[in-house]
């Protein structure tokens, strides 16, 4: 478990990359960003997605602390994060690749709405109903294994 | 060389064990649910103790999942029982 501990202590340094990135590029947003950029409609979608990947890495990595305290929680997530069923269903529902791709195709999209508005919408609206697909599946062997 | 005969058995029998571990297939009775309540056990202890989820246990207890044999094992041994006293393969050696 002493292996555990020290995965989830690397888990947690890496999870303040996004937490740092989200607030100085939140900074960036309200006080440097030009205001022509600000009327742009990528902009909400960006300051959105940005907020959203900051507040999901603060999240997780108070859930991270809380279960490093507790050293029941821990044998429980390790158990969860090793259940040969779930492994078996994650993979069925094609995870992580699927959420790799998915948020490739969103930061891809992000960079493309700056050039053309269509493509941007078209990669954000695959990205999602992948990952939409990908929890269907999820859930449905959940329920069948 | 392997022989075409070596080839096709060895494809019918990585399709029937496909078949017999995981989706369409017969699912292996266990014993565990009595193992485990003439333990006083419950699913979670056990789980804990394997190192599984509960949902897992569920699944194996209700037949909706076939462990591993590396599950199989340690379960059995925990119990301190062979394999084939925990799960029933009585289907499969006929």
């Amino acid at each position: 478990m002493d292996h555990y501990k020290k995965v989830i202590k690397t888990r947690m340094l890496l999870l303040v990359i996004p937490m740092v990135f989200a607030v100085s590029l939140g900074i960036y947003d309200v006080f440097l960003v030009s205001p022509e950029l600000k009327d742009s409609f990528i902009f909400g979608f960006q300051c959105g997605a940005v907020t959203a990947c900051g507040l999901m890495a603060a999240i997780l990595f108070l859930r991270y602390r809380v279960i490093l305290r507790d050293e029941k929680k821990l044998t429980l997530e390790f158990n969860k994060e090793n259940d040969e069923r779930l492994k078996a269903i994650r993979a069925k529902a094609g995870l992580p690749m699927i959420f790799v791709t998915s948020a490739l195709m969103i930061i891809a999209g992000i960079i493309a709405a700056y050039f053309n508005a269509t493509i941007f919408i078209v990669l954000t609206a695959a990205a999602v109903c992948q990952m939409m697909i990908s929890a269907v599946v999820k859930l449905i062997y959940m329920r069948k294994m | 060389m392997q022989s075409t005969l070596d080839k096709l058995c060895k494809v019918r029998y990585a399709i029937s064990a496909k078949s017999a571990l995981q989706i369409g297939g017969a699912f292996l009775k266990t014993k565990i649910a009595e193992l485990r309540k003439s333990k006083k056990m419950s699913q979670e202890e056990l789980a804990l103790a394997i190192g599984v989820t509960r949902q897992t246990i569920t699944s194996i207890e209700v037949e909706k999942y076939t462990a591993s044999l590396p599950l199989a094992f340690k379960i059995a041994h925990y119990f301190g029982m062979a394999i084939e006293d925990v799960f029933d393969f009585s289907e499969y050696t006929d």
